[in-house]
């Protein structure tokens, strides 16, 4: 297997991730109804629906892939997952710029620095019991490189991981911060959001929680 | 659902266009996906831009307030659901008449990032920008972290307070201060009776029992303080009064302006009730009510219930409150 990704790439993994964001809204709604209001399903369906919609090719150019998943993102939502997500596909466009396929190996910097700027947008910090301690892990996981194969079942792992190492953890942002002990045995959505999209990019099933 | 409607996902569309029909001298609307409400009046050259956004459903919350002296545009979301960063960028864009712009917007997340990303953006481009968040809802936060607390009715207050000081011709830092040291003595709290209905969900976002009330509800149906026996108005009225007072302690003779809002379903009558009490409660605590106003005016569609919001004001916050608007939905 190829040991870089190009735009076409990213296009395509991200129509898997929206096929399983569409079937998956309800249960998003229902984990997110427990400790916020209850849309996440919706907001995600809405995006992948649009994601869906747009037929038109992916160039070769990473950076451009990037950025148009942002402005499909920009154009039909408006939620913090949503901006957060956004914030990170517009610094992953900025540090490919002019690329045309990018490395494996390099994946987990880019995700590293598009992490960062989601941790600025959001103000969370590590450790609060959300998507981006997901993401954190997924850096982690994926510094080794290899192939598409190699870096997603990498990310997939620490995904799955990442969720049962927080389950009986407080959630630390979001409505639960007032009450952090009501988050104690529930998982984080935007954590299964991520794990079911990286499960979507590599054909996996996704767990079921 | 029993809703006089055509089909829920046109819900906020066809809410807008009506909007614009009904009102032509007030409103036009405009942005690539018709979520952007503008004045339909002329604008100053060089005065500062005033801008705000949110969910749909607490009309005339956001979008009614687009007018002279209060909002120069809003940017529309869905039900609950906050706008699309295109219709912020869009409505940041049409407030931009030279003097800068400022967004005055409600503490949650979704929000004051697209604000924030929005706003960024405008900078860049060379548009002198700030944000004013407003955090009024006392139910939903500590005083120890008052800067998490939602922000409910408060907003209707810094809109006209901002409003109005653009209009004066205040610049930009002008404006945004003024503002942020209003919403420094503001606070709120909402007592809901019932729940209601997104369109698209279909069905109550929550349910209260016939004689049950829920003290310190968000405008979303967000989790309050307690849950209980409905009671007499005057002893709603007064935990409300004891709950902002502690939260503000305003000294004895401060000035305050005063807002009982229905959440939807509450008639005038009920607000009247319970702003009697309000009245009697404040005047012999020593406090001067300055300024009121009674009615709809943030409110979560069908929703049984009412708001309070008490602010602190001095001779600046009341001309500013007293000076005049031309919005179709605006009610002093």
């Amino acid at each position: 297997m190829s040991s870089t990704f190009t735009g076409k790439d990213i296009g395509a993994a991200a129509r898997r991730v929206a096929k399983a964001y569409v079937a998956e809204a309800e249960r998003f709604n229902r984990l997110d109804a427990a400790g916020g209001d209850g849309d996440m399903g919706t907001t995600l369906f809405t995006v992948s629906k649009a994601i869906l919609a747009d037929m038109e090719p992916f160039a070769e150019d990473v950076s451009k892939a990037f950025m148009r998943l942002a402005k499909i993102i920009s154009k039909h939502s408006g939620s913090s997952l949503s901006a957060v997500i956004m914030t990170g596909l517009i610094t992953l466009s900025l540090k490919t710029r002019g690329q045309r396929d990018t490395e494996y190996a390099d994946l987990s910097a880019l995700l590293t620095e598009a992490l960062t700027s989601m941790q600025q947008r959001s103000k969370a910090p590590l450790g609060s019991k959300t998507v981006l301690d997901g993401l954190h892990a997924v850096c982690e996981a994926v510094k080794g490189g290899g192939d598409a194969r190699q870096v997603g079942q990498a990310a997939h792992e620490a995904a799955i991981e990442t969720l049962a190492a927080y389950r009986e953890k407080p959630a630390m942002i979001g409505r639960l911060r007032l009450e952090p002990s009501k988050g104690v045995g529930l998982d984080d959505p935007g954590m299964v959001a991520l794990e079911v999209g990286i499960a979507a990019m590599i054909d996996a099933e996704p767990t079921q929680t | 659902m029993k809703k006089l409607i055509n089909n829920p996902d046109y819900y906020v569309d066809e809410a807008l266009e009506g909007m614009r029909l009904a009102h032509p001298r007030g409103y036009t609307v405009s942005g690539s996906n018709g979520r952007v409400i503008e004045r339909a009046t002329r604008k100053s050259e060089g005065k500062v831009g005033i801008v705000s956004g949110g969910g749909f459903g607490h009309l005339p919350l956001f979008a009614g307030y687009v007018g002279e002296g209060l909002l120069d545009s809003c940017a529309v979301g869905h039900v609950f659901a906050g706008p699309s960063f295109d219709d912020v960028s869009e409505s940041l864009k049409a407030a931009d008449f030279g003097g800068g712009v400022l967004s005055v917007i409600g503490n949650y997340g979704g929000d004051t990032m697209v604000f924030g990303m929005a706003n960024d953006m405008l900078a860049a481009e060379g548009t002198d920008c700030a944000v004013v968040t407003v955090a009024d809802d006392v139910a939903s936060a500590p005083r120890e972290s008052a800067e998490t607390r939602r922000g409910v009715a408060g907003l209707i207050l810094a809109f006209k307070i901002a409003g109005a000081a653009a209009e004066k011709g205040m610049n930009l830092q002008g404006v945004k201060a003024v503002t942020e040291r209003a919403m420094t003595g503001c606070r709120s709290i909402g007592v809901a009776l019932s729940g209601c209905t997104v369109p698209q969900a279909g069905t109550p976002t929550f349910v209260l029992d016939e004689n049950s009330i829920e003290m310190g509800m968000g405008i979303h149906g967000e989790k309050g303080l307690w849950r209980g026996a409905l009671k007499p108005a005057d002893e709603i009225a007064s935990e409300m009064v004891e709950r902002l007072m502690a939260d503000l302690e305003p000294p004895k003779g401060a000035r305050l302006a005063v807002l009982v809002n229905s959440l939807g379903a509450t008639p005038l009558d009920e607000l009247y009730i319970l702003y009697r009490k309000v009245s009697q409660l404040l005047n012999a605590a020593g406090l001067e009510i300055a300024y009121s106003l009674v009615g709809h005016y943030a409110t979560s569609m069908e929703m049984a219930g009412a708001s309070l919001s008490v602010m602190t004001v001095d001779d600046e916050l009341l001309d500013l409150l007293n000076a005049p608007v031309n919005c179709p939905l605006w009610r002093a």
